[in-house]
């Protein structure tokens, strides 16, 4: 159910300045890494609502991201969850970010007596919150995030479901490190398109080069190497400044 | 024995150049590079042997990424430098030669170069 090798569908199109061919998710394919983005999502609320279902009495579940991004909630079950979250992130306190970062489980007995978080608890305990279940997401050694179960009744959460918690957090984790690794190769497919540009520069001036005598393709790059030396650019500067010499030139003469 | 140093220097130039090898060969793939990673990873190492032309197009990435290191640490003097229309000249008129016509002319516009042209 939330194998991370199900076959991922292609990402809808990237939004800024979106290259012909989506590398993403060719390379993707390729390396076998990637889920696309909206089954991450689909397989993060799957194990959510699966946290939600297996702990008996919970009243909400959510995923905590915590990126150079900042702190935000992912496939929360209910509103309530999501409230209790962001009251988490606007007070700077509470069961999940300790969670998150000390890399240990968090369980609240009782916001009422709790002490740990005493603005977080008499706020959450507002919502309805009483008790709580916080299990660290860790991939590797790093820690993202946490995943949590809220309940409306004190003293709910035992043994049994910090073990369940522990094993969908574990699952959990893999999902959001595969979403990392999708967010890496869109980096790497915006650099393949830029060298793939630079390529057709410096292939078509060759070609001019070519045309004009150059024995070999070998000599023809090396005449570019030469030139960029002389002038203190880049082969690839000299190649395009090549390619608008020839084509100012091919229309003067029409001109002409 | 030179082609034996020669990957031995690039991949010093590498590490000097504070490039991995995915990098540089994102960097030799835009200059025409068809080797793929493991072919430069391999060649860097000594393991695979690269054509000339593919050695030569690696070794002017790799000068490419130094050069842009080394620039990285220029101190600029306080006068300020003659500017970059001398330098676009100068690649006008190498692109000139390039392409078979009369090395720089000062009036490069009024150049009828029509005629050069078969």
């Amino acid at each position: 159910m939330t194998d991370p090798t199900t076959p991922a569908e292609p990402p809808p199109a990237v939004a800024s300045a979106a290259p012909p061919v989506d590398l993403a998710w060719a390379l993707g394919q390729m390396s076998g890494l990637l889920l696309s983005r909206e089954t991450v999502d689909t397989a993060l609320e799957l194990v959510t609502t699966l946290a939600a279902t297996t702990t008996a009495g919970t009243l909400g579940s959510a995923v905590t991201v915590v990126d150079e991004h900042g702190k935000r909630s992912r496939a929360a079950s209910t509103s309530a969850a999501e409230q209790a979250d962001t009251l988490q992130y606007d007070l700077d306190e509470g069961p999940c970010l300790t969670a998150w970062r000390t890399g240990e489980l968090v369980r609240i007995d009782d916001t009422t007596t709790d002490g740990r978080w005493p603005r977080w608890n008499e706020a959450a305990g507002l919502l309805g919150v009483r008790s709580v279940l916080s299990t660290p997401l860790l991939v590797g050694t790093e820690r993202i995030g946490a995943m949590k179960v809220y309940c409306e009744r004190p003293m709910n959460y035992g043994p049994h479901d910090e073990q369940v918690m522990r094993l969908l957090a574990a699952q959990a984790a893999i999902l959001l490190a595969n979403s990392q690794s999708l967010q890496e190769a869109r980096r790497l497919s915006r650099q393949l398109t830029t060298a793939l540009a630079g390529r057709d520069a410096v292939a078509q001036a060759t070609g001019v080069l070519l045309a004009q005598g150059a024995a070999t393709r070998q000599e023809a790059f090396a005449t570019l190497g030469a030139t960029a030396r002389q002038s203190g650019r880049t082969v690839e500067a000299v190649a395009r400044a090549l390619l608008a010499a020839v084509t100012a030139r091919n229309s003067d003469h029409a001109a002409g | 024995m030179a082609s034996d140093e020669r990957h031995r220097r690039m991949d010093a130039a590498r590490v000097c150049a504070e490039l991995t090898v995915q990098d540089l060969w994102l960097r030799y793939v835009s200059l025409g590079g068809t080797g793929d990673v493991f072919d430069l990873d391999g060649y860097l190492q000594g393991l695979v042997s690269l054509d000339v032309l593919q050695q030569d197009v690696l070794a002017q990435a790799l000068n490419e990424a130094l050069e842009e290191r080394y620039q990285s640490y220029v101190v600029p003097l306080s006068t300020p430098s003659a500017g970059d229309g001398w330098d676009d000249d100068r690649l006008r008129s190498l692109m000139d030669k390039l392409l078979g016509g009369r090395p720089p002319a000062h009036r490069p516009e009024r150049e009828p170069r029509a005629e050069e042209i078969p």
